[in-house]
Order: C-alpha cells, then structure tokens, then sequence
C-alpha cells in the first residue's frame, strides 16, 4: 500500500516537473522574440558580414606574414608589429596624417561655421546659396581632386596665372612638398566643408533668437553675440564636428590618388595612402594589416569619445 | 530642419542695411569660391584642344565647342562604366532600403530584449573605418570568387551605408502616429501589412532620403571599386575617371574636364532635385548619431 502510494506520488512528482519543464521552456521559447530578431536579420547579416566580421578578420592577417607572393603564410606573432616601430616611413605617414588633421580639422569647421552663419542671416536667395555652397560636397572626391589639380597646376593652372597677375608671383603647388601639402589641404577645405556647414546651421537654427535679443538689449556688440551665445550652444555641435572630421581626414585617400600619388616625394603620403601603398602595390598584405589595425584603434578611441560626447548631450 | 531663420536684428538694430549688403558681398565671395573649379572645368571643356594650354588662359574660350563631350561620350569604356555605376548604386540603394526599412520598422515599434543593445552596435560599425577593411574585404571576396563583380561592390556598399539608413528610417517611423498602426491591427492587419499599407507610403520623404544619401555615396566611391574590380567591363566611373587622366593628363585636359563633368551629372541632378532630403538626412545622420 505504502508502495503503490509512494510510486503514484513519485509518478505524480515527476509529471508535474515535466510539465513545469514544459511551461518554463515554452515560456523561454515564447519570450525570445525570434519574429523581432528575423525582422533584423537582414540589416544585422550585412553589418556582421561585410564590416563587423572583416575587421576581426584584418586583426588576424596583420598576425601572418600574408602576401600573394607565395602560398605559403606563416603565423608570425607581433613581427608585423615589431617591423612597424622601427618603420621610419610609416612614423612619417602617421606624422604627416596627424599635422594634417591638426590643421585641416579647424580649418574645415571654421569655413563651416563662417558659412552657416552667413546663411542663416535672413535674406532672400538664402537657398540657392546654399545649394551653391553645397555643390562641392556633392561630386565625389576624385573628380573634385582632377578639378583642382587642374587649377593648382604649377606651370599651366590659373591658380598660378591669377597670383602672378597680381604680383604675388607663382607658387609650386604641386611640385613641392610644402606645396602639395597645402595644395591637398585647400582642396580637401574645399570638398568638405559644406558638412560643417549644414550641420552648423542646423545648430544655428535651434537657438532660440530671444536670447540674442537679450544679449542685444544688454548690449553686446556682434562679436560679443558670437563668442557668449552661439560658440558656446553649438559646442556639441563643435565636438562632434571634430571628431566626425579627424576620423574622415585620417582615412581620406582618394584625394591623393587624385591629386599628388604621395609625391612628391614622400611629403603627402599620408597613413591612408601609405597603408594601401603597402596592400595593393606591394601586396604585403600582412603588414598593411598592421597598419590598418593601427588606423583602426585610432578610429576607435575616437568612437569612444564620440560617444560620450553624444552621451553628455542626452544628460 | 528646414526653417524659416529667425531674425537677428533686435529692435532699434543700427545699420541692417549695412550688414545686409555685408553679408550679401562675403556670401557671394565664397559662392564665387566654391563655384569656380566647377566653372573652370566647363570652360576647359568647351575649349577647343590645341588652345588648352595656351597662356595667359582665356577665363571662357571665344570658340566653344562640344568636340570633348562628343569624343568622352563615344568612348565605349566610359558608357560601360557609366552604366556600371548605375546598376552598382542602385543596387545599393534598393539593397539598403529594403533591409533598412525592415529593421527601422522593428526598432521604431516595438519592444525585445536585445533591443537597443543590436542598434548600438549597428550604429558603432560606423566607426570602423572602410580603409581598414579594404584588405580583408579583399581576401574575402578573392576567396569566394566575388572579385570583379558588382555584386561584391553592392554588399560592400550595403553593408557600410545600412546603419545610416536603419537610424534615418527609425527616426522617420517613429513620428508617424502609433494609432494608424494599432487601429489596422484592431481590424486583423498583420506586422507585414501595417507596414506595406501604413508606414511605406506615409515614409515617401524618409525612403527619398535615405535613398539620395546612399545613391549619391555609391556613386562616388572611388577606393574598394578600384580595389576589388580589375576588368574594364566591371569598372565603375570613378576608378574609370582616374584611369582617364592617367592616359591623357599630359595631352588632352579638355577631355578629362568633360568627363568629370559628366560624371558628376546624375548625382548633381539628384541632388538639386532631392536637396531637402538630402540636408535632412545628412543633419539626422550626424547629430543625432
């Protein structure tokens, strides 16, 4: 009797854990919401597929010594690294994208805010300067770059004509290297800084106009409006501008396929330039991952300030 | 974004006349900037070849002609790279926004875990630059026999442009009114059809958006085409722009300006005609990251 009781209760126990079993795990099933995650699937495929993953895998190629020159690719560890620090030519590269970030960024910014607060003034024509403005940005970096170096040729451009017709005398712009330098740098202000300017004016045109005429009403000049009430309510708009444009300018190279070839010389190879020197020309594929990897942590630290920055504003 | 600018000149503001035509000059100063390398490559174009190099230039030749545009367009390879560019972007384009749309629904309507924590890291891909993925984008499509397709510079494309496009359409989706959406559900609409029915057609200026953004970035891009596509009948516009003036850049400018010219011509037409989109798109994408 006992017996039969206690093999009924034993029975009795374990159909109720099969059936909470059955309840949890339908429960589980039910609450992960595959339908949302197939919705997604697609999106997410592409950017794990054909971003996400490659920049793992660029991770793995700079630790080989990976080249198309033989079939054979060993695991070499950190030499690719190693090789890097003692690479006068890459510190040059990395130098010269850092100098030119340094004076490119604020530049580009400058004639962005200076543009957008000429545009937001109310005047009729405002949109069709803007469109005009905007033009530059529009075409694609290498025709920009033909278009200009056309103008910066060094014996034949009008750049050149104009400046000696005005008495300052020609400039090498293309055939020496402070000359490229610069040369790429006007281009590159020019290309772009149409980003800056939209942005700007997006920014300008949130600020509330009762707080300029509160500034006017205590009496501050023009000048004064700009650097106490607008400078400082664009600043997040400022910092990301900032960040966006160092990111960009660090990987920009389609300028200087167009326009110089890193030349001459070497006074405008750039990180960018050299990296895909280094992959595609020498087909060193190993090490110009390596290079690549040290583009990409820098692009990553500046990610992380970029999000903080976006975070600090939601606060 | 695009609102009428608020007036700066407080009561009693002295001399706005003054400042008007300030502002009028220094406008047309940097238009005139901005404007003149795309004047200078049309006057270069129309000039007949033998006076390109003539000294001093002529700002506007006194003899144009058409003779560039007619040689630029009777080359075959051009028409082919053109044509390449076409299918390459709006490959991208329909790609992007098919697969943009159908997350940006998802993440604008409903709820699930994991949620934000995948839209994050959509969005973070973004950081990771194109330059450095250009070597195992590479290897990649060596290894699965993609290289010099267009089908190689579509997913490379997609995949690089979607985060924008699932931000954009999310914050366009998200101000269409819920109700229309519940009150279609109340009458035994499913999630497919409240999308087809609800949201498309009230997105038309979000889909325009993300649509000119993604066309125009295709267009444009210059270096994972010229890496990945090495046959000519492959080649997109732009690599085929700088094969061009590596052919003729000692001789014949004028050809060279008359192909930049045309090469620019669909996006310029897009964006002159998809502008506020385009601003819109552009302000969303940056700022609100």
């Amino acid at each position: 009797m006992t017996d039969s009781s206690e093999v009924y209760r034993a029975e009795r126990a374990e159909d109720v854990v099969r059936q909470g079993a059955k309840i949890v795990r339908s429960a589980w099933y039910r609450r992960v919401p595959w339908t949302e995650y197939l919705w997604l699937s697609p999106a997410v495929a592409f950017v794990l597929g054909f971003t996400f993953l490659p920049a793992l895998y660029a991770i793995q190629i700079s630790f080989y010594d990976y080249s198309f020159a033989s079939q054979e690719r060993p695991f070499i560890g950190l030499e690719n690294y190693v090789d890097l620090l003692e690479d006068q030519d890459y510190w040059h590269s990395l130098r010269l994208s850092l100098l030119f970030a340094a004076v490119d960024v604020p530049l580009t910014i400058l004639i962005g805010l200076g543009t957008a607060l000429l545009l937001n003034q109310k005047l009729s024509g405002r949109g069709l300067f803007r469109s005009i403005l905007l033009l530059p940005w529009v075409i694609s970096m290498v025709i920009a770059g033909y278009m200009l170096k056309w103008i910066f040729a060094d014996s034949t451009g009008i750049l050149n004509y104009l400046l000696s017709r005005v008495g300052l005398g020609e400039v090498d712009w293309l055939s020496s290297g402070w000359g490229a330098f610069t040369t790429i740098l006007l281009s590159h202000s020019w290309k772009v800084y149409a980003f800056g300017m939209i942005i700007l004016l997006a920014g300008l045109q949130s600020i509330p106009s009762e707080l300029y005429e509160a500034a006017h009403i205590d009496g501050a000049t023009a000048f004064q409006r700009l650097l106490h009430v607008t400078i400082p309510l664009l600043l997040p708009q400022i910092l990301i501008l900032v960040i966006l444009r160092t990111l960009n300018t660090f990987n920009m190279v389609d300028l200087i396929f167009a326009m110089t070839e890193g030349g001459p010389g070497n006074a405008t190879e750039f990180i960018s330039y050299y990296m895909y020197q280094r992959a595609f020309a020498y087909f060193e594929l190993g090490y110009a991952s390596a290079i690549a990897v040290t583009i990409l942590l820098l692009n990553i630290v500046l990610a992380l300030v970029y999000v903080r920055v976006l975070r600090s504003r939601q606060a | 974004m695009v609102s009428i600018a608020p007036s700066r000149r407080g009561p009693g503001w002295r001399g706005p006349r003054r400042q008007t035509v300030v502002v009028y000059v220094l406008l047309t100063v940097v238009t005139l900037v901005a404007l003149f390398p795309l004047f200078w490559t049309l006057s270069t174009s129309l000039t007949p070849r033998e006076l390109v190099y003539q000294w001093p230039p002529k700002i506007w030749p006194s003899s144009p002609t058409l003779g560039a545009y007619t040689d630029i367009i009777g080359q075959r390879q051009f028409l082919v790279s053109f044509a390449n560019s076409f299918i390459v972007s709006v490959g991208t384009v329909v790609l992007s926004l098919v697969a943009g749309t159908l997350a940006a629904y998802r993440f604008a309507r409903s709820r699930f875990p994991g949620k934000n924590f995948i839209l994050f890291m959509l969005i973070a891909t973004t950081m990771i630059p194109g330059l450095s993925n250009l070597i195992p984008l590479y290897v990649l499509m060596r290894n699965i026999g993609l290289l010099n397709t267009h089908l190689a510079l579509i997913l490379i494309y997609t995949a690089s442009f979607l985060p924008l496009v699932v931000w954009l359409m999310k914050g366009f989706i998200e101000s269409i009114p819920e109700e229309l959406d519940e009150s279609a559900i109340i009458d035994g609409a499913s999630r497919w059809q409240v999308l087809i029915r609800i949201i498309l057609p009230l997105s038309g200026p979000g889909l325009a958006a993300a649509a000119t953004l993604t066309f125009v970035a295709a267009w444009n891009e210059f270096l994972v085409a010229l890496t990945m596509i090495q046959t000519p009948d492959q080649r997109t516009i732009q690599p085929t722009i700088q094969l061009f003036v590596g052919y003729y850049e000692q001789t014949e400018w004028t050809l060279i300006a008359a192909a930049t010219l045309i090469a620019c011509v669909p996006v310029v037409i897009l964006f002159l005609l998809l502008q506020r989109a385009l601003i819109a798109g552009l302000t969303a994408g940056a700022v609100k990251g």
